[in-house]
């Protein structure tokens, strides 16, 4: 049986060789040129049934000399998928795949070596549609027609995650994972995250839903200082500006959101119903986000 | 022409001095002797002399002698572009046709001593080129470089007319089973199909099989796959899996595929025909990292 998944070269080098035993020795892989293949009428008396004729000669600039002709059969594409639907179900981006694309899936699906050159007309497929693969008469090991359809198929995943190393980045502590960096400030989300404000609920819930700074006078700023001074270790909360020294919240951007909500998802707690963020600046003590949750 | 076959030559030169058109039928030649500086008391710069005598049966008679120059082997090695190729030649005497196709030069058997070609230690093969003392043409000796190649593409092709390219049975009219499988993963029934063992179906297992095909195929047996008694198509009643296990480049299968089991229908079942392949992964494990 042919090995219809060679190249076709090597298919013709093989047959060459299987009547002429010692061929590849004096004429190695790459060392003769196929000419265009012509039509030969079949001989009845032919055993094999030949019905194309090549050319062959040296390659450039090899050691070879002379001139021969060789009469060998072209497998019909018709013949071979006797019987057979060929179809393709893979997925393409378009609903329209094209020959550069549906060729090399065909071939491996069904283990050809048909390529590009050798197909006539290279017209794309729609999904759910078919396309005619026609050889070129100048294929060497090819001819005829089959018919292959394409339904759309679903998208592999490994066409999505297209990076190499499958590597996911960013999954960092607030602020990153190196906690030995001299002079690294206190991170917000861890200061005051797990406690529950919601004896002063009602008054935090004057915050802005949309950002907005307070004074160390307002009584909001004052209310948050005394509930975290009375339930979390820190001592030097204040009712001062966060750039003018340890443990100030005012003068920050405060956001009231009610939770769940998608754009502040770590704060999202099955617990709590809303959280107050204040948000840091350059000159702040603290880096990242302070979170406050409390339940109404 | 000292390109010609020794005796062509001789005569060409012979007919050319002498207005003549004897052939090689009407002449016969004596062996060559060398001369040197005179011969028969005259000065001469020739160095070989032969008889030459007219055949039996040619319109001719007597003889004569005359005077030529045999040419040197040894200038050869002095001919620009002087070169010849050619593949696994043990001896000098088969050597002559390739030195024919890069020189045209016709050496015979006569004209060089046959001594065998030797190792060059360059992947070349070196020659001693020694002519015969009763050679018509040729004195000297010379060595040659054989470079590996030149083997004329008619004498490595002698045989033009190939058997194929084939399909897989022998007959074209066929389905070809191992081409109407090839393009279907039966991963999804590899608990099925894997644990079938090489040797004749059981019936539970062709019923899996039929199940299997019926699911997968999309073709012209897709409705028509059986397990009963005499069908003569789609029937794997009495198949015979051939191997079933590791895939491997040897056979005509799907290499995409871990796992094979080559399947030949029973016989009378002609419809697919010759071995079909079933090709099939490990099933897919969701916790497997």
């Amino acid at each position: 049986m042919t090995d219809y998944r060679q190249a076709q070269t090597l298919m013709l080098y093989d047959l060459i060789e299987k009547s002429n035993p010692g061929f590849k020795v004096s004429y190695p892989v790459g060392s003769v040129v196929f000419g265009v293949p012509a039509d030969l009428a079949i001989n009845p008396n032919d055993p094999y049934k030949n019905d194309t004729t090549v050319r062959v000669t040296p390659a450039p600039n090899t050691t070879g000399i002379g001139v021969v002709s060789v009469n060998y059969r072209r497998v019909n594409l018709a013949t071979l998928f006797r019987g057979v639907t060929p179809k393709l179900t893979d997925w393409y981006i378009s609903t329209s795949m094209p020959a550069t694309v549906w060729i090399p899936l065909f071939v491996a699906k069904y283990g050809l070596s048909l390529t590009a050159a050798d197909v006539a007309g290279l017209g794309g497929i729609t999904s759910t549609g078919s396309v005619n693969v026609v050889t070129k008469p100048e294929c060497l090991c090819y001819k005829g027609t089959v018919n292959l359809a394409w339904t759309r198929g679903v998208r592999p995943m490994a066409d999505i995650f297209t990076d190499a190393n499958r590597a996911l980045t960013g999954r960092l502590y607030p602020g990153g994972n190196d906690f030995t960096t001299p002079g690294r400030k206190p991170q917000g989300e861890f200061l005051a995250f797990c406690q529950d404000a919601s004896s002063i609920g009602s008054i935090l819930e004057g915050v802005s839903l949309t950002g907005q700074s307070y004074a160390p006078t307002d009584p909001m700023v004052i209310a948050l200082v005394d509930f975290l001074l009375a339930n979390t270790s820190r001592t030097d909360w204040a009712a001062r500006s966060a750039a003018t020294g340890s443990g100030g919240i005012s003068n920050l951007s405060w956001f009231r959101y009610v939770l769940p909500n998608a754009a502040i998802p770590e704060a999202n707690s099955a617990k709590y119903n809303r959280c107050i963020v204040i948000t840091s600046q350059a000159a702040s003590w603290f880096s990242g986000k302070i979170i406050i949750h409390y339940k109404v | 022409m000292l390109q010609y076959p020794s005796l062509d030559s001789l005569l060409y030169y012979v007919n050319l001095a002498n207005a003549t058109s004897y052939s090689l039928t009407d002449l016969l030649v004596s062996k060559p002797q060398v001369v040197e500086g005179s011969w028969h008391e005259q000065v001469t710069l020739k160095n070989t002399v032969v008889r030459l005598s007219a055949a039996p049966g040619s319109p001719y008679k007597g003889n004569k002698q005359v005077v030529y120059d045999r040419l040197n082997l040894a200038n050869l090695a002095g001919l620009k572009g002087f070169q010849v190729l050619a593949y696994q030649i043990p001896d000098v005497h088969g050597l002559i046709p390739a030195i024919a196709n890069y020189t045209g030069l016709h050496f015979s058997t006569a004209d060089l001593n046959n001594v065998p070609l030797v190792d060059n230690g360059d992947g070349n093969l070196k020659a001693v080129l020694t002519a015969h003392p009763d050679s018509i043409a040729w004195v000297g000796s010379v060595e040659l470089i054989v470079k590996p190649g030149g083997v004329p593409l008619d004498s490595a092709v002698v045989e033009p007319n190939l058997p194929g390219l084939n399909y897989p049975t022998a007959n074209d009219t066929d389905t070809f089973g191992a081409v109407y499988l090839y393009g279907y993963d039966f991963t999804t029934y590899f608990s099925d199909v894997s644990m079938i063992a090489p040797g004749v179906l059981s019936s539970g297992n062709a019923d899996k099989l039929v199940t299997a095909l019926k699911a997968l195929d999309i073709s012209s047996g897709a409705a028509l796959w059986t397990n009963t008694d005499g069908a003569t198509a789609w029937n794997l009643k009495g198949a015979s899996v051939v191997s079933n296990g590791l895939n491997s480049s040897s056979l005509p299968t799907n290499q995409s595929y871990k796992y094979v089991m080559a399947l030949n229908l029973a016989a009378g079942v002609i419809t697919p025909a010759g071995t079909m392949y079933l090709h099939y992964n490990d099933p897919f494990d969701p916790n497997a990292t």
